[in-house]
Parts: C-alpha cells; sequence; structure tokens
C-alpha cells in the first residue's frame, strides 16, 4: 500500500475517533406521541432522556397542558385541559449519571364518562437546577407532544371569522387580506384555501393558493396575513372568495370579500380627460362671448 | 513492518465502521414497511401511503365510518415519531451586576437546539417566578430608566427589540430539522437617578425546547 493511501487512512481513523460530538445537555426521543384511548381505559407513554453531560444530572418529570398560538406554535400551560389530570408520570423524578440513558413512563388513565375529544398535552423533562441569588437563574426543559384523541365521535367544524382586505390604496396590484378562523369541533384538523378573484360578471380573473400552516387543533384559533396579487384588470368592484377546506372528511367554507381597484394608468387617464374637458369648455366659452363695447 | 503497519490501519478502519457511537433508535426497513419503535408498547406495523401514516396496533385504523363533518375515532392506536430534540444552555445563570444609571448592564446566555423531527422546533419561555424590576414597555431597555428585558437573536429568533420576561413567550422556531441551532438570550437592565441602592433582584427562567406539530 503506497504512502498516500496509508496517509488517507490514517486522517480518516483521526477523523472518524476525534470529531467532537456536538456539546448538548439532554436529549428526549421520541417528540410526538398520537394515542387514542377508549373512556375508561388507560395507556402508557415512555420517553428516552439521555444526560448528555459529563456530570449527574437530576431531572423533573411532570405533565403539561399544550394550545397553539395564532402561528400555529405549541404554548405550554397547566390547567388548560382535563387530560392533564388523567396522566401521571411513574416516577416524579429520575437520576441519570453522565452520560446515561433513562425511560420516562407516563400512565394515562382516562375516565369511563370521558366524552370523544382531542386533548393535547406535554410530557416534560426539566433539569433540575438551582439558582443563585441576585442573578437570573436558566432551566433547560424539553417536552414532548401528546395528541391523546379519546375514542368515539369526531366533529370537524371549523368558522371563518374574519376574511376581509387590509386598508390600501386602491390602485395597489398587491393587496394583503386578514384571514382569522377558529376549530370548534372537538378534534384537530388539516386546512388549505384558495382565493378566487372574480369581476363583477362573477368571471375568474386572478386565483392564489394560501399557506394556512399545519394541522389546526380543537378550540385554536389561526390569523393569516396573505398578500394576494392581483393581475393587470379592468377597474371596477371585485369580489375575493375565499374556498377552504378542513378536516379528514374534506369540509368546504367559503366567504367573500369585495375590493376596489382602480389602476393608476385610468387615474391618470380620467385626469388628463377631465383637463382637457376643462380645457376646451372654457375655450369655447371664450369664443362665444360677445365683445364689449 | 511496512505490512504490519498496514494490517494496524486497516483494522482500525474496520473498527471505526462499527464502534463509533451514534444515536439511533432501532429501526428495520423492508421495501413495504418501516418499524420505528419496536420498543414501544405496540407491538403494531408502521405503514405508510396516501396522506396519513399508519401504525396499526390492533391491526385496525383509528378512523372508522366518515358521513359529513364527523367520523369515528377508534381507540387502541398509537403512534410516535422516531425524532430527539436536545436542548443546551451555555450558562444557566447570567448576572447583571451591580446596576448603574449612566450604562444598561447586559448579561448574554445561549441556547443550542438540535431535533430531526421534520416539523422543527419552537423554543419558548415556560415560566418566570422570582422578583425583578419593572418590565420594559417600549421595545428598548434606555439608560436612566428602571427597566428590565431581554432580547433574542439568532437565524430562528421570532424577538424584536427588547421584550418583557414573561410566560409564555416564543423565542425562536424553525419549520425543519435543526442541527446545533443557536439562540442568544441577552438579558439588560438599567436603573433610574433614583432607584433604591440596595435592592437586589433574583429571577428563575424555564426555557421550553419542543417540536412543532
Amino acid at each position: 500500500m503506497n504512502f498516500f493511501c496509508r496517509l488517507f487512512l490514517i486522517l480518516f481513523w483521526a477523523v472518524v475517533f476525534f470529531t467532537p460530538a456536538a456539546a448538548r445537555a439532554f436529549t428526549i426521543g421520541p417528540v410526538k406521541f398520537f394515542i387514542t384511548i377508549d373512556p375508561g381505559a388507560a395507556g402508557q407513554l415512555a420517553v428516552n432522556v439521555k444526560n448528555d453531560e459529563a456530570i449527574k444530572k437530576i431531572f423533573n418529570l411532570s405533565i403539561i397542558g399544550l394550545r397553539q398560538d395564532e402561528n400555529g406554535r405549541p404554548v405550554f400551560m397547566s390547567d388548560i385541559d382535563e387530560a392533564e389530570k388523567w396522566t401521571r408520570p411513574e416516577m416524579p423524578e429520575m437520576t441519570l449519571a453522565a452520560g446515561a440513558e433513562g425511560k420516562a413512563v407516563f400512565n394515562i388513565n382516562v375516565p369511563r364518562e370521558a366524552a370523544p375529544k382531542a386533548h393535547y398535552l406535554g410530557l416534560a423533562v426539566e433539569e433540575k437546577s438551582i439558582g443563585s441569588a441576585g442573578s437570573v437563574g436558566l432551566t433547560p426543559k424539553a417536552i414532548a407532544i401528546v395528541i391523546l384523541q379519546v375514542a368515539g365521535e369526531a366533529r370537524e367544524k371549523i368558522n371563518i371569522e374574519k376574511w376581509q382586505p387590509s386598508a390600501g390604496n386602491f390602485w395597489d396590484s398587491r393587496r394583503v387580506f386578514n384571514l382569522q378562523f377558529f376549530n370548534a369541533g372537538n378534534i384537530d384538523a388539516p386546512v388549505s384555501a384558495q382565493v378566487r378573484i372574480k369581476n363583477f360578471f362573477g368571471r375568474e380573473a386572478a386565483s392564489q393558493n394560501l399557506e394556512l400552516g399545519n394541522n389546526l387543533l380543537s378550540e385554536s384559533r389561526r390569523f393569516i396575513k396573505q398578500e394576494i396579487f392581483l393581475p393587470k384588470m379592468w377597474p371596477g368592484w371585485y369580489e375575493a372568495r375565499l374556498q377552504m377546506t378542513y378536516g379528514r372528511t374534506d369540509q368546504k367554507l367559503s366567504a367573500n370579500a369585495r375590493i376596489l381597484y382602480f389602476p393608476k394608468w385610468i387615474i391618470l387617464l380620467a385626469a388628463a380627460v377631465i383637463i382637457l374637458c376643462i380645457f376646451f369648455k372654457l375655450r369655447k366659452r371664450k369664443n362665444t362671448t360677445p365683445p364689449k363695447l | 513492518m511496512r505490512n504490519f503497519l498496514t494490517t494496524i490501519i486497516v483494522i482500525l478502519f474496520v473498527v471505526s465502521g462499527l464502534g463509533r457511537p451514534f444515536e439511533a433508535v432501532g429501526m428495520m426497513t423492508s421495501s413495504q414497511y418501516t418499524i420505528y419503535a419496536d420498543s414501544i408498547d405496540t407491538g403494531g406495523i408502521f405503514s405508510s401511503g396516501g396522506i396519513y401514516e399508519l401504525e396499526d396496533t390492533i391491526g385496525e385504523s383509528p378512523v372508522g365510518s366518515v358521513t359529513g363533518g364527523a367520523y369515528e375515532v377508534r381507540g387502541g392506536y398509537q403512534y410516535m415519531s422516531s425524532s430527539t430534540l436536545s436542548i443546551l444552555i451555555s450558562a444557566s445563570s447570567v448576572n447583571l451586576s451591580v446596576l448603574n444609571p449612566t450604562v444598561v448592564r447586559t448579561a448574554n446566555s445561549v441556547v443550542t437546539v438540535s431535533t430531526v423531527s421534520d416539523s422543527g422546533y419552537t423554543l419558548s419561555i415556560g415560566g418566570v417566578s422570582g422578583t425583578s424590576m419593572t418590565a420594559v414597555a417600549d421595545g428598548a431597555v434606555t439608560v436612566g430608566s428602571a427597566e428590565y428585558g431581554m432580547a433574542a437573536s439568532g437565524a430562528d429568533s421570532l424577538i424584536v427589540g427588547d421584550v418583557a420576561v414573561t410566560a409564555p413567550l416564543s423565542l425562536a422556531s424553525a419549520a425543519t430539522p435543526v442541527l446545533n441551532r443557536q439562540t442568544t438570550l441577552t438579558f439588560k437592565a438599567s436603573m433610574a437617578w433614583n432607584t433604591a441602592l440596595n435592592a437586589a433582584y433574583t429571577q428563575n427562567i424555564v426555557l421550553v425546547a419542543s417540536a412543532n406539530f
């Protein structure tokens, strides 16, 4: 084997063994669970926790409620979902040696009288830390998301609360629309929508798909600001028809908004015509006025 | 001597391929299905196709009959993603030192998040306890005003300007998997000329990282 081949192997081996791993405090996995349980039944979820540091760590285990903010991101708060009372960690805390891995087990007991509904929880793993007086202490917490569905009838219903253009100039070809909708059903639903711009005669002038983000959780609200691009159109009133499709049953929902469009060239043309009319009117009056004696 | 050195190099090469530690969740694949979590209490098979990915815990889909805007959800179904999430805070305690009405005191801590979840992550403040000064309200902690707040910077930062330290508050988010994505949190405080000089504040902030839906 020649010199360069050996050198390559030595370097490869050095990189493989001596590449430092990225520094991490702790790791959890899986990060998302989806479970369906009958009323009166029980379930169990397990989160693997790994202490990535070089010292022993103690982790507090807990349950927390979960909601979505208006952008679809998870928001964690306590005492917002009754399922928080159904779920308990087997142990309130776990101790992991440096580099060690453990399993945090959470038991779920659904009451017999629980109604069919989707519940959203977080399985929280928080590093126990002690702050010092006169300082700001920072404690890391990692949470695995749980979508817990109590078996039964799932009802999908979304209400469009707002569909209107933002205030703007009527000659703008880019219009911003405000869309707000709420999931009034008892289960999370995927959502998608399309906007069709129709003229006074009902003919479609433009269409555009909207980005509505991830699934909308039950009892959550989403607010979208969407820019709609208008093509070159004749001036006048137009209708922006929103067609929304949601849920696993592909429910349809629509809403309308009116916009006035006056392109700049029409305004300039109208102004020019008006000026010319005034000019010729004045000129005509001057020609027909009898001279003073 | 040459042959001995060559043999050692080859052995090391082979061992490196077998001994390199790696993050793994027991995963087996075939042409038809992938088993992601055979150690979790499911014993089921993960199958993919169409719009929804299902893990048949008891050999049945969780969705039953469908009519109009309603469908039946069946119990006994469980699915989990195979992804992991890591969080690291560079400094578990930051000290803003003794305040001075002529300067805004700052202190930083860097939060590093890694996840292979295909929906990305969100970093937020999950809880605040203890005592603090008057929260900033005008978007900037300024010299000579008794204010306390924080700013966040990084590729995924959601914070603009200086904001009050409250919970819940989303600090950073990404919609794709990330590796060692850093968000720098800068805590700021300033005091007014007429502020009592012997006050001390201690606050604890819980920083939460989770995958997105």
